[in-house]
This record gives C-alpha cells, structure tokens and sequence, in this order.
C-alpha cells in the first residue's frame, strides 16, 4: 500500500490525449493579461484553461456584438464622439466591463499559479508518458518546427493549433474565425483592395464584425508559435529522463 | 572499442540506440549522457532542435496585434481603407516590438547563443572490433553529429 502510494505521481510535467496535450511550463503573466486584454478568454487559451477561455471569449463577443462596442470604438478614435454614443447599445453594455476586469484578473493568478505548479513539477521529475493511442487519435510527443507553425497559422486562425495537438483549440478557433470572416465581409474587402477599389472595400465591410479580426488573428499565430515550441522543449525534456534512466546502468564498462 | 556518438534530442536518437541493440549490443554497453541546455541561452529565432520560449516573439505579437487594431481602426478614415492598413500596422508594430527586444534584453546574451549545430547529448558505446564498422553506419544513418571510434587503452 505504501509502495502504491509512492508511485502517485503529484505534480505532473504533462498529460496527452489523441486530441489534446497540456504542458505545465513557465508563463510570463504579464503576457497572458495582455491576451486577455485584447480578447476576454485568450488569455485562459494561454494556460489551456479551455472550457473558461471558450465561456468568457464567447461572452465577450455576445456583449460586444450587441452593444456594437467595435463601433463605438471606431468612432471615438476617429474623434466622432457624438456617433458613438449614438450607436451604443446599453442594454448589456455595462456587463462588458465585469467580463473584461474578470479575464485580465483571473489569467494573471492563473499564470502565477501554474507558474509555481510548472517549478514544482520540474522538481519531482515525474515519468512522463510520450505517447497516447486512442478512438480520437495517435499521438505522440515530437519535434516540430515553430515557424511552420507559424505559417499555418497565418494561412487561416486555427491550423497552427491542429498541427501541435491541439484540436479542441483548433476547432473553436476555426468555427469562430469562420463565423467573424463571413460576417465581417472581410474576404470580398480584401478582394476589392487587391484590384485598387478601395472605396468599395470599405462599403463592403461589416466594421462591427471587422474589429474582432485583429486581435483574433494575432492570437492564433502566437499562441500557436509558442506551443509548438514548449512541445519542442518538452520532447527534449522527456527524451533526456528516458535516457538517464534507461541508459545509466552501472554496469557499463567505463574506458578509464 | 569504444563509439562516441552526439546528437540531438529527437526520435532519431532513439531508433538509433533501437537499432544498435539489434545489432547484438546490449542495453548494460549502451552509457547515454544527456546535457542539460543552459536556461539563460537567447535565440534570435527558435528552430526545431533549440528553443528558450520566449525569444523575440512577445514584444512583435503584443506590439504588432496592438498597432494592426489601430491599422483597421484609422483605415476607417484613410485612404485606403483598413485592410491595407491593418496588415501595415501588424508589420510595424511586429518589428518595432522585435527591435525593442533586441536592444532591451537580448544583446548581452548574444555570445551565449547556442548553433543548431550544438550537440545536445552523447551516447558511448561498448562494442567488439568485428561490430564497430556496423555500430559507426547505424549512428551516422539516424543523423549522429559526429562519431569518434577509439579503444580503451590509449
């Protein structure tokens, strides 16, 4: 009984699924409050806190989109003071600012948090288990290149995600993405500007919509980076505690 | 004989050590050294075999999401329009934040920066005269950095 309970492992380094992976690693909080910041919930997709991060990234964006706060936004920059009050919806507008606090809040002790358990688990040196075989799919912990990452990222929200295991990220990134590109009118924008029309670009876009585009663009491309290197980073740090305890024996022949 | 191989952290290195083992090696002539990566190194650009986390991607991606939301906010106003100027504004804020990095915190590390070429772990092998040719091309077929073939007495 005692032995069995020697073996529990407290603080592990990892966990992977065939649809996920999770690593406890160091985080700047600062970094995760910033996300949070700019869009309530990527923050919690920083410290894959998912389920929080999906709930408080769809709140905002209900908020957001009927209180038409990405307006208001737009008119107040451009110094049109009197269109943005006119144009704000208050019937939800004040719940904005509970959300927006929460986010910026909970990522920070969160980040601070994790930060402890990931110093904790590199303490304990737990084995870690490298592969996971499951109905969802196979996976195991692997090199991959960064910039790659990157690229897919670029290329549409949400292919970063899915090519570092994270598929539960990946999905919601896509199907929102999706959701804000087509109701932002942002690809026929795009196709005007190309070919110099660029008045009929601005007619053309829906700027409620628009203005979420930014921020979610940015994310997907950096949390995307920043996970396929810490899986670089863990890949290392699993091969080398299997080696050491594998390849270690004292019964080597040393040469001297 | 002795093989002295170094490599890099990657599946390579296993099917490598997996192989060698079916050559008749067994696991007790098989000694793995795996170097710990100094933590204080700084990467302008993290690859696939070497990464600190940070590098210079935080001060861009805060910098540059910031400046692409006042692109497509003023692109409201300029002329043309904000899909030309939020695409400005991320490339501008990415390289004034990567510039700001580099001059705030990453110059005095420049000499600790470490070459994808860098070993980052060695294994020695104890085999037979008769083994060591088969052992050397196993190592050099799963990408060993470098191989060094020597006996135990000199």
């Amino acid at each position: 009984m005692q032995q069995s309970q020697s073996q529990i492992i407290r603080r592990p380094k990892s966990a992977i699924s065939g649809y996920s992976l999770n690593i406890v690693h160091l985080r700047n909080p600062l970094v995760v409050a910033w996300w949070s910041l700019v869009y309530p919930g990527f923050g919690h997709f920083r410290l894959v806190s998912t389920l929080k991060g999906m709930f408080l990234f769809v709140g905002e964006l209900l908020i957001n989109t009927q209180s038409h706060l990405n307006l208001a936004i737009i008119y107040s920059f451009t110094g049109n003071f009197a269109m943005a009050k006119q144009v704000l919806d208050t019937h939800l507008l004040l719940l904005y600012c509970g959300v927006l606090v929460y986010a910026v809040w909970d990522s920070y002790r969160l980040a601070i948090e994790i930060n402890k358990l990931s110093v904790l688990a590199d303490h304990e040196n737990a084995p870690m288990v490298p592969m996971a075989l499951g109905s969802a799919g196979v996976n195991a912990y692997d090199k991959r290149n960064p910039w790659v990452s990157v690229a897919w990222a670029a290329l549409m929200p949400g292919l970063g995600h899915l090519y570092c295991i994270s598929v539960i990220h990946a999905v919601f990134l896509i199907i929102i993405g999706g959701i804000i590109i087509y109701f932002s009118h942002l690809l026929p924008a795009i196709g005007y500007t190309a070919i110099g029309e660029f008045a009929r670009a601005k007619a053309v876009l829906d700027w409620q919509w628009l203005l979420n585009i930014p921020s979610f663009y940015c994310f997907s491309i950096y949390d995307a980076y920043v996970k396929t290197v810490e899986f670089n980073k863990l890949f290392d740090q699993e091969q080398a505690q299997f080696l050491r305890n594998s390849y270690q024996s004292p019964l080597f022949k040393m040469p001297l | 004989m002795y093989l002295v191989a170094s490599f890099h952290y990657c599946l390579h290195t296993e099917l490598a050590i997996a192989k060698v083992e079916e050559l008749g090696i067994k696991k007790e002539q098989i000694f793995a050294v795996p170097l710990e990566i100094r933590g204080e190194t700084r990467n302008i650009f993290d690859t696939i075999h070497h990464a600190d986390g940070v590098s210079l991607f935080d001060g861009g991606a805060i910098l540059g999401s910031a400046c692409m939301v006042l692109g497509v906010i003023y692109g409201f106003v300029l002329a043309w329009g904000p899909v030309i100027w939020g695409l400005l504004g991320l490339m501008g804020g990415f390289l004034v934040g990567f510039l700001l990095d580099i001059t705030f915190s990453k110059i005095r590390h420049s000499k600790e920066r470490r070459n994808d070429k860098d070993a980052e772990l060695f294994l020695i092998v104890h085999c037979d005269q008769h083994q060591v040719e088969q052992v050397k091309k196993t190592l050099w077929d799963h990408l060993a950095l470098g191989v060094a073939v020597f006996s135990a007495g000199c």
